[in-house]
């Protein structure tokens, strides 16, 4: 598929992994984030690198990036001009010459640890690892309110023949083995919201081995859910995927197991 | 250092409005009115017609004219918004651009205005807190409202402009208004240059007004020791911090000068060695830039506004305000910091030098020129809605390169809201609302991506400081900053042979073509006939009329101009002479067209399609039997094409434009008046091009129409004049029904004559590559509607002359489907479309050409051409083919018969011509049309003419069975052949009846 395009370019990973982040108008939120993951690659001794995707900020996300770097942070920037964070993950993804690539919320969601457990089962040969707010052992730092959480339910009814059988497709917290990246991201064509769930089908339909992990979710102030707007938005996305996704076939799965 | 030298400016005689609360002349006048005051005079100096419309105070004149354009004002505080709005829906139609100063509340001009008219909203900050402040709760809530969600509503996704980087975060992150925000920083005016002397003892100068937002008590509490501080302003918080100062301890070294005038201020400013802010944030740091103008470099915390301004490191010192501590230890840090290093002049001067060099580059001639790039970019994203490659983006890229490499790039190809500067043979290039990756595919588009080359997202730091913007195509270069930023125009020599040497050349070898044996390539016709007969009669004062009838199913363009000729020439008795006579004159005609049609493809595609498209038209044997009689099609087409050439003209003013529109009108008028139904290729292309945004180009256009109009209902009242119209009213209404297919006289939807198929199979091979260009120039219309739909750019350059092409190409296919399907079709109607077809294949393979983009430009691009190539040559050769056929074996069987006639017909008798065109010519017989044996007998005719080819095909009076009949029993006498009759053959039938009569 279009992971062949990329064949040339995987040649040499020459770190083991790249940390995006995509990043808007994150300059209050990014120096803390970007100080938490870089000490923890240096403590764990991870080889690793981390990248902001400033997806059209208008304030200093870019200097912050700058500042952190000047500080010895191993911290770059790369623009995207294209709207929303799948644009900018994928921007990321595409250009990454790293072993491993995951990205990661600016607000530090996840915390930092769960890295170590992402890159455990990469190192284990999973080619796709899903932070997992939902399978066993997860837990919610913060109780959701209930709105959001009957929108969820829905979401996920709506798009389980997409996800198939991972839990919690929509945690900004994935990791891929290079060329599962590319492949994976070559053809991403939605932006929004239903992003993260295109992911999660393109590498179920590639047939790529894919594993959950439990990571703790901190709920941030900040992350709105407008039940009208919102919906409206998702709906939208939803028939867009819906359009331009193919459902995985049986004999595509069956060839995955 | 003007950013576009005032010839070219692309607002120069166009009508823009500036919107403001107050003007400069009332009582609460601030930043805001100075801020458009002075763009306006920017602007008004470019040549542009500026109009301020604004409140009135008591004592303000309604209107009065300044020195940088007219002022209107009207309305108080709160009704100067009604106010502007309906003085904005009164002169809509003038506007053609508005600048909408935003002072908390907007003046929601989308309101009052045409949908298209490009707005630029300027903010100077963000309003919303200010409300809180000024007015009581549900009055703020309303403020709040109509600031934030009121103006997203309105104003969509119109351009904005901000005044720096910070008060553009802050609109993003405050507001929830949806178009792009440009940047427009504030001007500032230099002071002359001065010989700054700073004191001994480091002094520290602040100039401005002493209120408590600017928190001079934190300065006072950071102020060094062994430092002065002097502060030339006063305030509401002046008397705190005099006790402050006093309770510090620091009354010698804070010296209060309250308000001072100019040269005591100059004289203080000089002395210093720093100003210093403790602001915690402003829209645009004004006093900073003012100190810097001075080349007294600054100490500021980092905070919006301020760190716009200050360049750290080159221009003064930013001390972070975020973390936590006290503001006033950090302050005193770095002022300490600085005044130790600038206590070294050398050092010292070389600050000052960058301060002056930094606030030098905001003039407002700059700031002028990136409002008007915001409104041409509202123009263009209005004209180009599907056309956006760079999604609205807040980031931008910095490109760095050598000038020399700029210079050789066509920079029109940038976004007007582009930024570019050069440098000592540096130059940088600021694309806004880009990534580096669209970056880069700016660069190759523009082929100057070189090794030398630097792409970087760009900081906000990068974002200020610029002047010029990309030049636009209607511009042409920019003077000022020194580059070739346009394609190089070509020479006035060259000019004159793309638009003289080609057009004439094409004149000539058209007219050659057609010229060569024009009197025997082809058999006259019967409308050849009419038309020299009418002619002939308006020649010798007979009046419009033909065989003792008025003839009013043609009107009189061509003519009139036929008797002219024979008047100059003189008259021939014989018609068939009259008719050789009357041929060059078509052929002149058809090769105007030709060369006309060569003109307008020169204006918008490449040398190489337009010389092959004339070649084309110069060459095509359908064309080419049309131009080589007296038929009406070649003068109506050739007047058409000029006036679709004069259309292309891109006037700069209103007045030229009409003139134009008057000169293009009198072409295509002459072209309805030589033959009515090319109003689908004059008048009806018109109505398409009406609509466009281009106001010049509108009037231009309007006018051509109306003088149709005029032309035409003078043909009509002359009519009336000369007592003739209820007869002429007769024949057009005939002619209409006609033409909407009510009736089928003629043509081939007349039910029982062959059809339109047949006809064309019969006529493939001669006319084969005319057909099959007739049906590529449908196929390239309908694309090319999708195309102008997807890409309409692609349209605009030469005076919209792509637009014209396809407003021709949609009138003249549109007519010729509607005729096909319903209407009385005739094979002439596809003379105009056969023409447009080689015009619209030539302009589809320019665009085809053109946007070839993506991964194989250069093989589509090979591929395209070289088929074009190879289809051009085989239709060449096809057609030079049939040409030297055509003129070496003769077709001109009446003349024979007239040469034979005298000898073989003898005086008196009795001749029945059953094709149409003997019955004219011969002279000297009686003439009849009977066309059955008996009737035949009945009327004694001694003789009967038969044209094989047009029984064959059921027109004239013989039908088939009638001539079989004849070979039976008659002996032919005369017979000669040609292509358009078969055999035209004279039969003696006295034989046949003075055989028959005994029995």
């Amino acid at each position: 598929m279009a992971g062949a395009i990329y064949r040339g370019r995987s040649a040499v990973p020459r770190r083991e992994l790249e940390l995006l982040i995509p990043a808007f108008n994150e300059e209050r939120r990014l120096s803390d984030t970007l100080t938490a993951l870089a000490r923890h690659l240096l403590r764990s001794g991870i080889n690793g690198t981390i990248r902001v995707i400033d997806n059209g900020s208008s304030d200093r996300t870019a200097e912050v990036v700058d500042r952190a770097a000047a500080a010895g942070l191993p911290v770059t920037i790369t623009g995207c001009s294209r709207r929303g964070k799948g644009a900018a993950v994928t921007r990321g993804m595409l250009t990454s010459t790293a072993r491993w690539v995951g990205f990661c919320d600016a607000d530090l969601a996840t915390p930092a640890e769960a890295i170590d457990d992402a890159l455990d089962q990469l190192r284990a040969g999973q080619q796709v690892v899903i932070g997992s707010r939902r399978c066993e052992g997860a837990q919610l730092e913060l109780r959701q309110p209930l709105v959001r959480r009957v929108g969820g339910t829905g979401f996920r009814m709506l798009t389980r023949r997409y996800s198939g059988p991972v839990a919690d497709t929509q945690c900004g917290f994935k990791f891929f083995e290079a060329t599962a990246a590319r492949a994976v991201f070559a053809d991403i064509r939605l932006a929004g919201f239903a992003f993260d769930l295109e992911v999660v089908a393109r590498a179920r339909s590639l047939g790529l081995s894919m594993v959950e992990i439990p990571v703790a979710w901190r709920d941030q102030e900040g992350s709105t859910f407008r039940p009208l707007a919102d919906g409206r938005r998702v709906a939208r996305e939803l028939w867009r995927l819906h359009r331009d996704i193919p459902v995985p076939t049986r004999r595509e799965l069956a060839s995955a197991r | 250092m003007s950013g576009l030298s005032p010839s070219n400016h692309p607002w120069r005689g166009r009508h823009v409005v500036i919107c403001n609360w107050r003007d400069g002349g009332h009582p609460a006048a601030g930043g805001a009115e100075l801020y458009c005051e002075r763009v306006a005079a920017e602007l008004h100096r470019e040549g542009a017609r500026v109009t301020y419309v604004t409140a009135r105070a008591k004592g303000q004149s309604r209107r009065s004219t300044t020195p940088y354009g007219t002022v209107v004002r009207g309305g108080g505080t709160y009704t100067v918004y009604l106010y502007v709005l309906l003085w904005l829906f009164l002169h809509r139609r003038t506007i053609d651009g508005v600048i909408d100063s935003q002072n908390g509340i907007p003046f929601f001009t989308p309101l009052a205005l045409h949908r298209r008219t490009p707005i630029a909203l300027l903010i100077h900050h963000v309003h919303q807190d200010q409300f809180l402040v000024h007015f009581p709760g549900p009055a703020a809530r309303v403020g709040q409202f109509l600031e934030n969600q009121a103006s997203t509503w309105v104003y969509g996704p119109r351009a904005l402009a901000a005044v720096s980087p910070s008060s553009r975060a802050e609109i993003r992150r405050r507001l929830s208004l949806k178009g792009p925000i440009h940047l427009a920083p504030c001007g500032q005016d230099m002071p002359p240059p001065r010989i700054r002397r700073p004191n001994g003892v480091p002094r520290i100068v602040c100039v401005g007004r002493l209120v408590t937002q600017k928190r001079f008590d934190v300065l006072l509490r950071a102020l060094p020791a062994g430092v002065e501080l002097h502060l030339a302003g006063d305030g509401e918080a002046r008397p705190g911090l005099e006790s402050l100062a006093a309770e510090l301890g620091l009354d010698h070294r804070v010296i209060f000068h309250g308000r001072v005038d100019d040269t005591t201020r100059d004289a203080l400013v000089d002395s210093a060695w720093l100003t210093a802010s403790a602001s915690m944030g402003e829209g645009w740091g004004l006093s900073v830039m003012e100190s810097a103008a001075a080349g007294v470099p600054a100490v500021a915390f980092s905070v919006p506004g301020l760190r716009d301004t200050i360049r750290p490191g080159e221009t003064g010192w930013l001390v972070d305000a975020g973390a936590d501590g006290d503001l006033a230890v950090r302050l005193s840090e770095v002022l300490v910091t600085a005044l130790r290093t600038l206590a070294d002049p050398a050092v010292a001067a070389e600050y000052s030098r960058r301060c002056v060099a930094w606030a030098s580059r905001f003039t407002w001639s700059a700031t002028a020129a990136h409002l008007t790039a915001v409104l041409t970019a509202e123009e263009q994203r209005m004209l180009l809605a599907p056309a956006e490659r760079r999604p609205g983006s807040d980031s931008a890229t910095l490109v760095t390169l050598p000038a020399a490499e700029l210079g050789r790039a066509d920079l029109t190809r940038l976004r007007v809201t582009d930024l570019l500067d050069v440098e000592n043979g540096h130059a940088a290039l600021l694309l806004t609302g880009a990534d580096e990756q669209d970056g880069q595919k700016v660069l190759e588009r523009l082929g100057i991506a070189g090794p030398d080359t630097r792409v970087r997202l760009a900081r906000h730091r990068d974002l200020l400081g610029w002047q010029a913007h990309p030049p636009t195509r209607a511009g042409g270069p920019d003077r000022s900053i020194g580059l070739a930023t346009v394609p190089a125009i070509p020479g006035q020599g060259r000019r004159i042979a793309r638009l003289a040497v080609l057009p004439l050349a094409m004149f000539l070898i058209a007219l050659a073509v057609r010229l060569v044996a024009i009197g025997q390539a082809y058999d006259i016709f019967v409308d050849e006939v009419s038309y020299v007969g009418v002619a002939r009669n308006l020649a010798t004062g007979g009046g419009l009329t033909l065989n003792g009838g008025p003839f009013n199913l043609h009107p009189p363009g061509f003519f009139l101009v036929l008797a002219g000729v024979f008047r100059v020439v003189g008259m021939d008795t014989g018609v068939d002479a009259l008719v050789l006579t009357a041929r060059p004159v078509a052929a002149v005609a058809g090769s105007i067209g030709c060369a006309a049609t060569t003109l307008l493809l020169v204006r918008i595609v490449r040398m190489p399609i337009a010389v092959g498209a004339g070649l084309l038209l110069a060459l095509d044997p359908f064309v080419l039997r049309f131009d080589s009689r007296v038929m009406l099609e070649a003068p109506a087409m050739a007047w058409a094409s000029l006036g679709m050439v004069v259309l292309t003209v891109r006037p700069r003013r209103t007045r030229t434009g009409v003139a134009w529109g008057i000169l293009a009108g009198l072409f295509c008028g002459a072209s309805i008046l030589t033959k009515e139904w090319y109003v689908f290729v004059t008048a009806v292309p018109l109505v398409l091009l009406l609509f466009t945004t281009d106001r010049v180009q509108r009037r231009m256009r309007l006018s051509a129409l109306m003088t149709i109009v005029a032309a035409y209902a003078g043909y009509v009242l002359s009519m009336v004049a000369l007592g003739s119209f209820s007869p002429w009213w007769a024949e057009k209404a005939s002619g209409l029904a006609r033409v909407a297919g009510a009736v089928q006289a003629t043509g081939f939807n007349q039910p029982g004559t062959e059809s339109l198929s047949s006809r064309l199979i019969a006529n493939l091979t001669s006319f084969g590559a005319s057909y099959a260009l007739i049906a590529v120039g449908g196929l390239a219309t309908a694309a090319l509607v999708v195309a102008r739909r997807r890409q309409p750019w692609q349209f605009l350059p030469a005076g919209g002359g792509g637009s014209v092409v396809l407003a021709l190409g949609v009138g003249a296919f549109a007519f010729i489907a509607y005729a096909v399907g319903f209407g009385t079709l005739e094979e002439q109607m596809f003379y105009p479309v056969m023409v447009t077809s080689i015009v619209i294949t030539a302009a589809g393979l320019e665009v085809a050409i053109r946007s070839s983009v993506g991964r194989r430009v250069a093989l589509r691009r090979k591929i395209l051409t070289g088929f074009a190539g190879i289809a051009a040559f085989v239709v060449f050769a096809g057609d030079a083919g049939i040409w030297a056929t055509v003129r070496t074996y003769p077709d001109n069987t009446y003349q024979e018969l007239l040469a034979w006639a005298p000898t073989g017909i003898p005086d008196g008798s009795t001749v029945s011509a059953t094709e149409d065109v003997a019955q004219f010519v011969l002279t000297g017989v009686r003439l009849g049309q009977w066309a059955d044996l008996p009737s035949l007998k009945a009327n004694k005719v001694d003789f009967v003419i038969v044209a094989t080819e047009l029984a064959d095909r059921g027109y004239g009076h013989a039908r088939v069975t009638f001539v079989a009949a004849l070979d039976d029993a008659a002996p032919v006498v005369f017979t000669a052949h040609g292509r358009t009759m078969g055999d035209l053959r004279v039969y003696d039938v006295r034989r046949l009846f003075d055989a028959k009569a005994p029995r």
